[in-house]
């Protein structure tokens, strides 16, 4: 349960913090407007439309302040840099920047939905007020007089006057009405865009056409310039003049109201005027810093020192770039501008924080990778000349870092699938600090394992393992990483075949290394008693990327294995977002 | 702009600006003006959603289906030219749009409709087609310049001389025994 609290409790308190805020906000707003005194003659001709549209306003407010954060992803990554005095667990939720501002999104599109369905009853409500006040719809819930309601709409701008209507002329159409007003026009506009957004921004066309997403995703800025202009025409005008005129008395002497009546003066309205750029300035200015900073980070140079071809159609790309600092278990986005001009690809640096380059290994599977491969010269026989590389860009690096395994004299990593990758640049970080004289480490035994269908693709991963094997012995330090790798698609006739032939040998047929390949899914039962057998009294860390139901699986077992004595063995579970 | 099929773009305006229109629809059914237009925009919500649910096969790469939905492609399949060619989807929900746009709860449905029968235009010029996932369209007959096998060989394809064969290892084989 603590776990649970620790891993995903943050996630949850963000969600409920947001929600809360959102129904703090309608609620406010819709009592304020439903209730308030100088709203009382506007109430009257609207009904319970007022409130229904306000309210929403307010939370779209909110959360068009908030959609522009989580996608200034350099902020994002400044903020978890500089935090260092927060839990990991907190500054992880930094990681979940799109899927918040997803459902920010989704939260726009409802209130945009209420917004706009209240203001369609509104406006005929408005209109029809003006052009025909004793004939209103039969959805008009307001209790004025069909009387009341033409003085109302009668009121002038002029002197000693302030007109209450938006809708100053009869007509019997609304669309036009509401189409000469500003709030009207932006309102089209945006909402407008706004579903051009949606439609351009689900899974298949973000994940098949990345260029409609990319440039319709744009509207956004015509979204902004429309919502900072849609309250500036002040058209929901509440009463201001309440000292010297008490609407809840004087509604019913509609008739008498002058400017030289003792009691009910006639009432003067203004409009609330835009109050959205106060909400949506800052992360505006943000954002614009947000694309300034990539614009300055994708004009610095950054240099492939060397290209390396691996089996299985991956191509590892060394690169140095002044002044980037990295650290183990992060990513960076690739931009090649002679390929797209448009696209960034986020690629799992490879590398340890210790080496003098930084590398990526990349897998060619579609348009843009293959292109990359092309331009790298990957596909001549011959070496390349360093002045043949493609421009390369390069933003980051963002991710949440892995150091936490340091705290721990036993470390347990796991990887399976793809999720293997940030566990290049872990072990070799490990690995140098390991090396480093000056270091002693906490962290004295790493167990390592590798679960994959096939070693496919992931033959530069192999021999990753099998050069840092044969250091280890070089250095007389055998025992301090144990690998196993688990191939859970088995083996065909030829390859057991192959397999009972070498069964004497000391290093592994398939991967060539010292430990052997095991074929199917790993014992976890097994594997964690033997760890908590061999080191018993201390705390080992568990370190886990790859897919969800393996994840359940690891934390069943971490609970499951540790011992309920202080001074036993004791399984930590660290879920990795890499 | 790489591969892309505008096609997938405008059939998810189409269905989204649908279910816009389609609550327009009912909002103005609840006692606005020219109600008439309000039942019209429901009906032809539901029937733009139930057209564009089956999504088309794409060109190239994966086609991801949406849930149930081999049964609607079933029935767009049937109607032929009329629902494949995406000229007529544009002269469609073109004319489709322009009566959702004279009531006021429905008039965000036809706009975003609009825009959805521009991009079926640009589909459109672009060649595209609208193909039914999961059902052999190739059903054509074979063409001429492909050889046609009617009955498997009775007699075994001629062999090397035995210098120039390759060298196997022995084994045992049924037929014929091999002089090496």
């Amino acid at each position: 349960m603590g776990d649970w609290l620790v891993n995903e409790g943050p996630k949850w308190l963000i969600l409920v913090l947001w929600f809360g805020i959102n129904i703090g906000l309608f609620v406010g707003y819709f009592l304020f407007y439903h209730q308030g005194t100088q709203f009382y003659y506007l109430r009257l001709l609207l009904g319970h439309g007022l409130a229904w549209a306000r309210a929403p306003a307010a939370c779209l407010n909110f959360n068009c302040m908030l959609i522009l954060l989580p996608v200034c992803r350099n902020l994002i990554s400044y903020l978890r840099g500089s935090c260092g005095c927060c839990r990991r667990s907190i500054r992880r939720q930094l990681d979940k920047n799109i899927t918040f501002h997803r459902a920010v999104a989704y939260m726009i599109c409802v209130h945009t939905a209420i917004h706009f369905g209240a203001h369609c009853y509104n406006l005929e409500l408005l209109v029809a007020a003006q052009t025909d006040p004793y004939n209103l719809p039969f959805f008009f819930y307001g209790n004025g007089t069909d009387g009341l309601i033409s003085k109302l709409t009668s009121l002038q701008d002029g002197v000693n006057s302030t007109y209450i209507n938006p809708i100053r002329m009869p007509n019997s159409d609304a669309i036009i009405e509401g189409l000469k007003t500003i709030a009207g026009v932006t309102g089209v506009v945006i909402t407008l865009a706004l579903i051009v957004m949606v439609s351009s921004s689900t899974e298949v066309i973000r994940r098949s056409y990345f260029e409609v997403f990319w440039y319709t995703h744009h509207l956004f800025i015509v979204f902004f310039i429309g919502l900072v202009l849609h309250g500036i025409g002040g058209i929901v005008r509440g009463q201001t003049n309440l000292d010297v005129h008490n609407p809840e008395e004087c509604f019913r002497r509609y008739l008498e109201w002058s400017p030289d009546d003792a009691t009910c003066k006639i009432p003067q309205f203004q409009g609330g005027g835009a109050q959205t750029w106060k909400w949506v300035l800052a992360p505006m200015i943000l954002y614009v810093a947000e694309r300034c900073i990539r614009f300055y980070r994708s004009q610095q140079k950054v240099v492939i020192t060397k290209v390396v071809k691996h089996p299985s159609k991956v191509l590892e790309l060394q690169m140095k770039k002044r002044g980037f600092q990295m650290q183990a278990g992060q990513y960076i986005f690739i931009h090649c501008p002679s390929i797209s001009r448009l696209e960034w690809h986020p690629f799992t640096l490879t590398s340890a924080p210790q080496e003098d380059h930084f590398s990526v290994h990349i897998r060619i599977v579609g348009d843009w990778t293959g292109a990359l491969s092309k331009a790298c010269g990957a596909e001549e026989p011959e070496f390349q000349d360093a002045w043949k590389m493609p421009q390369i860009a390069v933003d980051g690096p963002f991710g949440t870092a892995s150091e936490d395994i340091f705290r721990y004299q036993v470390g347990v990593l796991v990887g399976a699938g793809i999720g293997v990758t940030p566990f290049a640049s872990v072990l070799k970080y490990i690995w140098y600090q390991y090396c480093n004289p000056d270091i002693t480490l906490k962290l004295k035994k790493v167990y390592f394992y590798w679960i994959c269908p096939d070693t496919l693709s992931f033959e530069w991963f192999a021999d990753l393992l099998q050069s840092l094997e044969n250091q280890m012995l070089e250095r007389g330090m055998g025992d301090f990483l144990n690998y196993n790798i688990y191939l859970t698609r088995g083996w065909d006739a030829n390859q057991a075949k192959n397999i009972i032939l070498h069964e004497e040998e000391n290093s592994d047929v398939i991967t060539g290394l010292q430990q052997k390949t095991h074929y199917g899914r790993p014992h976890w039962d097994q594997i964690f008693s033997n760890i908590a057998q061999s080191h018993t009294g201390v705390s080992v860390g568990v370190f886990f990327c790859g897919p969800k139901g393996l994840s359940s699986t690891l934390h069943h077992m971490c609970n499951q294995h540790s011992s309920s004595d202080p001074r036993g063995v004791h399984f930590h579970y660290n879920k990795e977002n890499f | 702009m790489g591969q892309i099929e505008w096609a997938m773009w405008a059939n998810e305006q189409a269905i989204i600006s649908a279910w816009v229109m389609l609550t327009g629809g009912i909002i103005g059914l609840t006692g606005f003006n020219r109600w008439e237009i309000a039942a019209y925009s429901v009906a032809a919500g539901i029937f733009i959603i139930l057209l564009e649910y089956p999504r088309g096969k794409r060109k190239k790469g994966h086609s991801i289906e949406r849930r149930y939905q081999q049964y609607l492609t079933r029935v767009i399949h049937a109607c032929g030219t009329i629902t494949s060619n995406y000229y007529i989807r544009f002269v469609l929900h073109l004319l489709l749009c322009v009566p959702a746009g004279f009531q006021l709860p429905t008039i965000m449905g036809a706009l975003g409709l609009f825009i959805a029968s521009i991009i079926y235009f640009v589909a459109a010029f672009h060649g595209e087609k609208w193909q039914p996932v999961g059902i052999d369209t190739k059903g054509a007959p074979i063409s001429s310049n492909q050889t046609v096998i009617t009955q498997p060989p009775s007699q075994p394809p001629p062999r090397a001389p035995a210098h120039v064969r390759p060298k196997r290892p022995a084994q045992p084989s049924e037929g014929d025994p091999t002089i090496l």
